[in-house]
């Protein structure tokens, strides 16, 4: 039988804190989804094709009508409902408002943009959400059981003019650039769409916490992490067996990067982070992948000069990505077409060998 | 499959609801007169007016929505298939008279406005049609006013210089748009303001303060001066101005689209069997109007036995205006029920699949009841059949008829839909007009007060004739400055002696401003005169307007249970028996010991302030207004139902929706 899961344990997971939200910021997130399914698309006629028609062509104007509705409409009767729930996150009730305004004006945003386009008043169906699906089941080679995944709300949206789906939520308790969920969304749309998709582009994550943060991930870049990340889910459900590295198959090409980890902690001991390789590398698509394990609370404040610097040590031609996921580091390089060389420097302390 | 009743249904309530079926040969004679004077109207360039009369449930309502249905359509997306613009084939506008006689003319009024904006077939709505045809008529290429018209709601581009010295086609256009309107004022003597309206509405400019402005004529005094409008003298009496707003439209609307006004449930104007004044102003009404336009239909209903009524309280010569052609809807002979039985059946589609190939064309119904029923009432009226045909299609269905629900349990059921739909919808700006026809009938019912008519007080919008002598009532639901001209009037009435007893009510929602001084100032002085703010909740304001909807059904004999018509004496007997104490409080608050004097300003500060925040921390209210956070709590405490209060820590106090918990 299949061990299961709600999505906000999932969530925690991936956190690099660990700590579930409370059930009352979860609730938030999930009436902030209800309140943008009822004004952005579910049904022929979302909310906003109503209030719309009879209003002047200005910008502000749209954003202030659609914000009053949602107040009226949306956030009012949803307040009123589940009071009491909400009573001890009052405070987070007042970010949750100020993201469900920002959340029009950036609809009403991409509906003007969309008018000013066409020149005609935007018709319904422009903000076309796509639904996951609401259980997922998970299995993975070494697993002692299954992973049931339930309590899925999340979707992806595909919004006026932009090519690539998007997904959008409120994100009232995290910071960093959301890698976490983007990897979460990608694995939920890979196991609600299991044919193959393609694996280049971006995933779009747009955060209301509550101010608008747009970040675009790619998607390549998310397929690396999917393994750690079904590690996390694993671990979360206690279905790894005891000892199990991350990465499994000690006879793969993986032994052959090893000392390529090592170099790693020893230039990440220069930036006075004492860190260590977990596990084996992962490898896909021409490029390795660390994960590195770094003391509790510790994050790279510098990333983009950590790869500056691991490029010219390692004399990559790009820099390799480093990106920090539930408290781990990872650092994928690229080693596609070309063999890596490289050689011990002198003066460097060996602890690492 | 899931088969629905097809007989559910047996009410009509308003001339826009789709008929869920229609048979034509039902009540031909009487639609074919109106379609016979709607030509009549056309050719001769004046107004005519038809006293529609039946029976309770003989299809009134239903043959309003078939004259609609025939005169404007389904309306449907063709806009991009017309090479030139064409006229509306009517304005229709349809109006339940469920209003107090003093504010009559407004309530058409604001029917008006909402009708105008119903969508035509041509996806346009009435007015902006009617708008387009009339300008290219004054252009050689008519269809020059379509492309001006689509051009001028696109976005603005902006201008290259290498464009510089080209004609700019949107400015062009919206010259010659200014030009058009100021010749179709000089035709049609629309006024300043309508003219303003139109220019914008044409211009693509303002749509929902157009929409506002016809709708009470009045806005907010920066929107009025944006939009270039001028405030009404405030000595012109408002159901005059409302009358003439409904007179310039008729003229802007030429021969070619003449204006058709129905008044249905005209019984409900009388607030007690005793009361003349409703029926008589809307005689008034009538005859206005037919004198004063020369393009209306006016289609009025009203049940037969309620003819002699109309007779003896409508004064003779607008009594001959207003019937000055009748058609009486008949009962239904037993051929007309034979074929309204089918089409009704073949209204859902998953009977109409089932009755494929039978051969009785009554199936599942037996043709020897339906005969039975019809041999057994002669005075057979559509809704009494259908009524019948529900129970005998459950019968065929479960084997028995429904269970009989008490009238209690109907009457309950139906002022609980009735609330949550009053309250779901409720507004500030019906305010006026709820309190203006329900007050007088939960007075009455309570034994309060009756209504009394005396022009003399212009600022009183109700006088009763109470224990303690007379009861003024003005509503200041008004912002800006009509508001503080109103109070100051109320202010110079009083204290010169001129009114006493005087109640201001000003709607609970509406917060005066911290910045309307002069109001303040006014209303401080005139409570110091012992003059009582009364503020109606939205809830109570809900349970009213539910009332006075419910007895308005009963009265014009909307309101049956099973065929079986209800009459006001249950309705009001029920809604005594179960009067909710929103509406206590606010009858109490009436009553001289009862009332509370004074204004809490704090009150007004904090609702100007949630409405503009609507979730606001109750440290950081406290600081925008100045105020300890002991006292707005206080305050908060005080009226929830306004405010919402989420304990936290931190305390954050939200603003209530009314209907918003029925929502959710």
């Amino acid at each position: 039988m299949a061990v299961y899961l709600t999505m906000p344990q999932v969530r925690a997971a991936l956190l690099e804190s660990g700590v579930e939200q409370r059930p009352s910021t979860q609730l938030l997130a999930r009436l902030f989804i209800e309140v943008m399914d009822e004004l952005l698309g579910q049904g022929r006629s979302p909310h906003w094709t109503a209030i719309l028609g009879d209003e002047d062509l200005d910008r502000e104007r749209w954003q202030q009508r659609l914000i009053e509705h949602a107040y009226r409409q949306c956030v009012a009767p949803r307040l009123l409902r589940q009071r009491a729930a909400l009573d001890p996150a009052a405070k987070e009730v007042c970010l949750f408002w100020e993201a469900v305004q920002n959340l029009c004006i950036w609809s009403v945003d991409s509906l003007w943009e969309r008018y000013r386009a066409r020149g005609r008043v935007p018709e319904a169906g422009l903000f076309n959400k796509i639904g996951l699906a609401k259980d997922l089941e998970l299995h993975e080679p070494g697993w002692t059981d299954a992973v049931r995944i339930t309590d899925i709300r999340e979707a992806l949206w595909l919004t006026p003019g932009a090519e690539s789906y998007c997904a959008i939520e409120l994100c009232l308790n995290t910071d960093g650039e959301g890698i976490e969920q983007a990897c979460l969304y990608r694995l939920l749309t890979h196991a609600s769409y299991p044919a193959p998709r393609a694996r280049k582009g971006m995933l779009r994550l747009i955060s209301f916490s509550p101010a608008r943060q747009e970040t675009a991930i790619d998607i390549a870049r998310l397929d690396m992490l999917q393994r750690h990340v079904k590690h996390l889910i694993g671990r979360a459900a206690g279905v790894l067996p005891a000892g199990l590295p991350v990465s499994v198959d000690p006879a793969s090409a993986a032994h052959n990067y090893v000392n390529l980890g090592k170099m790693l902690v020893e230039i990440l001991r220069n930036y006075g982070i004492e860190a260590s390789v977990a596990g084996m590398p992962a490898i896909e698509q021409g490029k390795v992948q660390f994960l590195i394990e770094l003391p509790p609370g510790i994050r790279v404040t510098q990333p983009e000069a950590l790869a500056d610097d691991i490029k010219q040590r390692l004399r990559l031609k790009t820099p390799p990505l480093i990106e920090h996921v539930a408290g781990h580091l990872f650092v994928s390089l690229e080693v596609r077409a070309r063999p890596i060389f490289f050689f011990w420097p002198t003066g460097w302390t060996s602890s690492a060998k | 499959m899931d088969i629905i009743n097809p007989f559910a249904q047996s009410i009509v309530t308003d001339a826009w609801q789709a008929p869920q079926s229609d048979v034509p040969m039902i009540h031909a004679g009487v639609f074919e007169l109106c379609c016979e004077v709607l030509e009549q109207v056309r050719r001769s360039g004046g107004s005519r007016s038809v006293l529609l009369h039946g029976l309770p449930g003989s299809g009134k309502t239903h043959l309003l929505a078939r004259v609609r249905t025939n005169l404007n359509g389904v309306p449907n997306d063709m806009a991009a298939t017309v090479p030139v613009p064409l006229p509306p084939n009517v304005l229709f506008i349809a109006v339940r008279l469920r209003s107090g006689a003093r504010m009559l003319c407004r309530h058409l009024r604001r029917t008006l406005a909402a009708d105008l904006f119903r969508p035509t077939r041509l996806g346009m709505s009435q007015l902006e049609q009617l708008l387009l045809y009339r300008l290219a008529q004054f252009l050689k290429d008519r269809k020059k006013a379509q492309k001006w018209w689509i051009d001028l709601r696109q976005p603005q581009k902006p201008r290259r210089w290498w464009l510089f010295g080209k004609t700019d086609e949107a400015g062009r256009a919206k010259q010659e748009i200014e030009a058009m309107i100021e010749r179709l004022d000089e035709q049609a003597a629309l006024g300043r303001n309508l003219s303003a309206i139109l220019r914008h509405l044409a211009l693509g400019r303002h749509r929902r303060n157009v929409r506002d402005w016809l709708h009470d004529g009045v806005l907010p005094d920066g929107v009025m001066r944006d939009l270039g409008l001028v405030a009404a003298p405030e000595d012109e009496d408002p159901e005059e101005q409302a009358l003439d707003m409904v007179c310039a439209v008729s003229r802007l609307a030429d021969s070619s689209t003449p204006l058709v006004l129905c008044f249905d449930q005209v019984e409900a104007l009388q607030t007690s069997p005793d009361d003349v004044e409703g029926l008589y102003a809307f005689g008034r009404m009538v005859s206005s109007l037919r004198d004063k336009t020369r393009n209306t239909l006016l289609l009025s209903c009203v049940q037969t036995a309620f003819l002699d009524k109309l007779d003896e309280i409508i004064r003779g010569a607008d009594m001959d205006r207003l019937a000055e052609k009748a058609g009486l809807l008949k009962p239904l002979s037993v051929e007309e029920a034979k074929r309204l039985i089918p089409v009704r059946l073949d209204s859902a589609p998953a009977v109409a699949k089932m009755r494929k190939g039978q051969s009785n064309k009554l199936w599942p119904l037996k043709p020897n009841r339906i005969a039975e029923f019809m041999d057994g009432n002669p005075a057979c009226t559509p809704r009494q059949l259908i009524s019948f045909c529900e129970d005998e299609f459950e019968k065929w269905r479960h084997g028995q008829a429904q269970p009989a629900t008490s009238l209690e349990e109907f009457l309950t059921l139906q002022y609980t839909l009735e609330y949550g739909q009053a309250l779901r919808s409720s507004h500030s700006h019906q305010t006026d007009e709820t309190l203006a026809h329900g007050l007088p009938l939960v007075l009455a019912l309570l034994g309060r007060g009756k209504q009394v008519v005396d022009t003399g007080h212009k600022y009183a919008d109700l006088i009763f004739e109470a224990d303690a002598g007379r009861l003024y009532i003005s509503f200041c639901n008004q912002a800006g400055n009509p508001l503080t001209a109103r109070l100051a009037k109320l202010r110079e009435a009083v204290e010169q002696g001129r009114i006493a007893n005087l109640v201001v009510v000003r709607d609970s929602r509406l917060a005066i401003s911290q910045h309307a001084k002069k109001a303040q100032e006014h209303l401080d002085a005139l409570t110091q005169r012992e003059v009582t703010l009364l503020r109606p909740s939205a809830e109570g304001l809900a349970a009213i307007e539910a009332f006075r909807s419910l007895l308005s059904d009963a009265k014009a004999g909307d309101l049956a249970k099973r065929g079986e018509g209800i009459g006001p004496g249950a309705v009001e007997e029920w809604f005594k028996a179960h009067l909710p104490p929103s509406v206590a409080d606010l009858a109490d608050g009436l009553t001289p010991e009862r009332r509370l004097i004074g204004r809490e300003a704090i009150y007004d500060e904090l609702l100007e302030l949630v409405q503009q925040e609507r979730i606001v921390r109750l440290d950081e209210a406290a600081e925008r207004l100045h105020r300890d956070a002991e006292t707005i709590a206080a305050c908060v405490a005080g009226h929830l139902d306004q405010f919402g209060i989420l304990q936290g820590p931190p305390l954050v106090i939200f603003e209530k929706v009314a209907g918003a918990e029925s929502a959710a």
